[in-house]
């Protein structure tokens, strides 16, 4: 028998371009004081801490030891974990080894990012290969424009359809969540007529720089059912990087490593149907291309049917399966903490205590990580301890 | 709830360090370049069990994880799979400078190889692209076995 | 990780890999950059001068001298002749150690670690595959982690505590009660020298304050009763991020019987050993057991 692990707690900042008021570990600590505040834990509670951010962005190596005057782990285990994009949710994957181990009783997971502190498109481009691939790359944002022209092409998908996704997170954003970071609704006609970033991608598709830091508290089933009185258990992970060549990744109009991933954690969880099954979605979407691209890997939709699947409206709040009632990526992204966001807010979302954006009665909630050469992460987060 | 902090007089500091590094690009990698440098020639690696070849060449076959040993050419011309149009400048980590915008990142299935490379096209003009289009390396004059420079771009293949 | 996810009972087997090319950056900006960028960082702070002041005050509060220190350098450039994987390997005195270049007083040149490329490679199994698969598994019993202070001067440099942390939550899981008669060798970090001797005493392998003695009663060399660094430890080759798993391999190819002319007789229980961040900020111990 698995060791089950609950998420009992959630912290995050409020998020914003550029944080002037806070360092590094002020604002991890605000995020890992709220935690433990909405756990009703002290830091004496923890057993060990699991931090992470980019690599580079902040100028400050081991950052496991820097950051120990905000993140509460004087003198006790922490381990770092940098995945690039997938920072947060491998940091959130980590929390849950950590538990489903049996070496610890209560972890805190920390992602966090100042944004604001570098060049920070200089630093992800040197997630490709040095030699013949990074001064072409553009960053984040190139490889997923690249990918986009591939689906379309192949699918008749179209600028529009993006634009749609585009509208829906910055409307949740703006109407449910008061820590998001841009809080402004859009229509289809401003994202279109928004100026092209990289063609096919223009401003209003693409998420922000934020500032900002998330902390979630994992702990074994005895701890989570005193801590909590509705804990949110997590069902299944899955995490794959596939493809050294950023390039080999761009020929696919769709995300394999998300295929494989969602294969995983859906099996380990026993999701067999996910859009009849999964009550909502906090998906890592980094740019609204994404958004269309990337729901067939999940099993939300037949190949190629991402348009037909947003344009349905079923992924908006009210609709049955919505996605990202926290307005997600496109609103909120302070990289090292943003996957960790996306598994705090599905945790919330099944434990009820989502407020204004809870889709009432999600039982069964999914939330991904997505980064560097095309790599994936997903959680299946449930408030029943196993799905019959 | 720990209150979010306001601090008029906040001071922000700059420091600046320079972060040289110096890239021994390896067996495969050296082979790669000087055939591009001395011949022209774009070569690539064949997995011994799958039979993929791989541009650029590298150690091991991601599939079958054994040692691929086989160098040949592959062509000079492939299929476009995917483009950017990049409209935003960044620092270009390899020359530590901004980088020339626009510029158009073409990827690109080369004719003979199983796996893509990513590069620059000479049209920077969206609606003149399309994914599927026919592409051909124009070499550089000057080559110098540095980074990927001695193929200066690709070039649509008018028909 | 490695070990949580086999522990997890949701992978069977797990490989492990690190790979370290020192070479190609410049490590004192590498190293300067895990000081505090407002205050600390300006001072040209790195590995090598923040460990010169924690040596310093480690000889001041215990009485160490720097000859004790040198003999570990002696001890793990001459262990490593015959470990083919080790980077320097070589006979040096006391006497040339303490007449090597100063670094940063008192760190001379042959009291440090060089700069190496290395990659390394585990394969972890749980129980049953690990039984199945291999004729001469050997056993993790205890993993310990632990993080003191960033600020340099909020710590007492010259004491281990965050490592004596660590290596109690080992020896627990490992139900180890006397680490001195229980172990039979260890490979600690020893990215300076004198680094090894405050390592043993964090490890509770020595008393607080006698690394010195210990090293003089030839306890931890070859032919004593507790060999330390066989291999030739991180003196003897240091790919940084490889260098702590290269202390587990070690281990392993002790216990199996492995490790040639380097051999401990009868090895039964190993401990490894890695640190993070300046002057040892954190540490991991394991401590690992061979197949009966
Ligand atoms: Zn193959």
């Amino acid at each position: 028998m698995r060791n089950r692990v609950g998420i009992v707690g959630f912290g995050q900042t409020h998020h914003r371009s550029k944080n002037t008021d806070c360092k590094g570990q002020e604002l991890i600590s605000i995020a890992v004081k709220r935690a433990l505040e909405s756990a009703g834990l002290t830091i004496s509670d923890i057993d060990a801490v699991v931090i992470g951010n980019m690599d580079h962005f902040e100028s400050i190596n081991y950052v496991d030891m820097w950051s120990i005057d905000g993140s509460g782990g004087f003198m006790k285990p922490i381990m770092k974990v940098t995945t690039g994009g997938t920072t947060g949710s491998a940091i959130g994957h980590a929390g849950f080894y950590h538990i489903a181990s049996g070496l610890f009783d209560t972890v805190l997971a920390i992602g966090w990012e100042q944004n604001s502190e570098s060049d920070t498109t200089a630093a992800i481009s040197t997630c490709f290969d040095p030699i013949t691939e990074r001064e072409f790359c553009g960053g984040a944002i190139g490889p997923l424009a690249a990918q986009y022209t591939a689906y379309m092409s192949k699918y008749g998908a179209t600028e529009e359809d993006a634009a749609i996704v585009s509208v829906r997170d910055h409307k949740n954003a703006a109407m449910y969540n008061p820590y998001a970071h841009l809080r402004q609704t859009m229509t289809v006609d401003q994202v279109m007529k928004s100026q092209y970033i990289s063609y096919p991608i223009k401003l209003l598709d693409i998420c922000p720089r934020t500032d900002g830091a998330a902390a979630v508290i994992f702990a074994t089933e005895e701890r989570a059912r005193k801590i909590a009185e509705r804990p949110a258990w997590v069902l299944g992970v899955g995490d794959c990087h596939i493809l050294v060549h950023v390039a080999d990744g761009i020929g696919l109009a769709n995300l394999p490593s998300l295929e494989r991933a969602a294969h995983e954690a859906y099996e380990m969880a026993g999701v067999t149907d996910p859009f009849e099954q999964l009550d909502v979605a906090e998906l890592y979407i980094p740019a609204s291309t994404a958004g269309v691209t990337w729901m067939e890997a999940l099993g939300l939709c037949e190949e190629g049917g991402g348009p037909r699947l947003i344009r349905s409206g079923v992924t908006e709040m009210g609709g049955e399966l919505p996605i990202n009632p926290s307005g997600g990526v496109l609103a909120t992204n302070p990289i090292g903490a943003t996957g960790l966001l996306r598994i705090g807010e599905a945790a919330l979302q099944v434990m009820g205590r989502a407020e204004d954006k809870q889709v009432e009665g999600a039982e069964v909630a999914v939330a991904t990580g997505f980064g560097g050469c095309f790599w994936s992460d997903v959680t299946v987060i449930s408030s029943r301890p196993q799905l019959d | 709830m720990e209150k979010d902090r306001k601090d008029a007089g906040a001071i922000s500091i700059t420091a600046m360090a320079d972060m040289p590094y110096y890239y021994h690009v390896g067996f495969y990698y050296s082979r790669f370049l000087r055939e591009l440098r001395d011949s022209k020639r774009i070569v690539g690696v064949k997995c011994p069990e799958c039979e993929k070849v791989y541009v650029p060449p590298r150690i091991v076959c991601r599939d079958c994880f054994v040692t691929m040993e086989e160098f040949l050419p592959v062509s000079s011309e492939g299929t476009l799979l995917a483009y950017t149009v990049t409209n935003f400048s960044y620092t270009d980590t390899t020359k530590g400078e901004p980088k020339k915008i626009p510029y158009t990142a073409a990827y690109i299935k080369l004719d003979g190889s199983d796996s893509n490379i990513v590069h620059c096209l000479d049209e920077t003009d969206e609606t003149r692209i399309k994914a599927g289009m026919r592409v051909r390396a124009v070499f550089s004059g000057d080559r110098t076995g540095d980074y990927f420079h001695d193929i200066d771009h690709f070039e649509i293949i008018e028909h | 990780m490695g070990v949580m996810r086999i522990l997890s009972g949701l992978h069977r087997i797990t490989l492990v890999v690190a790979q370290s090319k020192v070479s190609e950056g410049v490590p004192a900006v590498i190293t300067n950059a895990m000081f505090d960028p407002v205050y600390e960082r300006v001072l040209g702070l790195d590995a090598i001068n923040s460990s010169a002041l924690q040596m310093r005050s480690y000889m001041v509060k215990y009485g160490i001298t720097e000859e004790q220190c040198a003999k570990v350098s002696v001890k793990n450039h001459r262990n490593p002749k015959s470990n083919p994987y080790a980077h320097m390997p070589m006979d040096i005195t006391v006497d040339e150690v303490l007449r090597s270049r100063v670094l940063a007083d008192p760190i001379k040149l042959l009291d440090t670690s060089p700069v190496s490329d290395g990659a390394c490679a585990i394969v972890l199994a749980e129980e049953r595959t690990a039984r199945e698969r291999c004729s001469r598994p050997v056993w993790i019993t205890g993993v310990g982690h632990c993080a003191d202070a960033y600020h340099l001067g909020d710590r007492d440099l010259a004491d281990a505590d965050a490592l004596a942390s660590a290596a109690k939550r080992a020896y627990k899981m490992a139900g180890i009660q006397d680490p001195v008669k229980e172990i039979d060798v260890a490979e600690v970090y020893d990215a300076f020298s004198y680094m090894e001797l405050m390592w043993m005493e964090g490890l509770g392998l020595c008393a607080w304050g006698k690394g010195g003695s210990m090293i003089d009663s030839g306890m931890t060399e070859m032919d004593g009763p507790l060999p330390v660094n066989p291999s030739g430890g991180v003196l003897s080759a240091h790919a940084v991020q490889v260098a702590g798993m290269a202390r587990i391999i070690e281990s392993v190819l002790q216990l199996r019987g492995e490790a040639g002319m380097r051999q401990v007789e009868g090895a039964r229980v190993a401990l490894a050993h890695g640190i993070e961040g300046a002057c040892g900020q954190g540490h991991c111990v394991f401590v690992l057991g061979r197949q009966d």
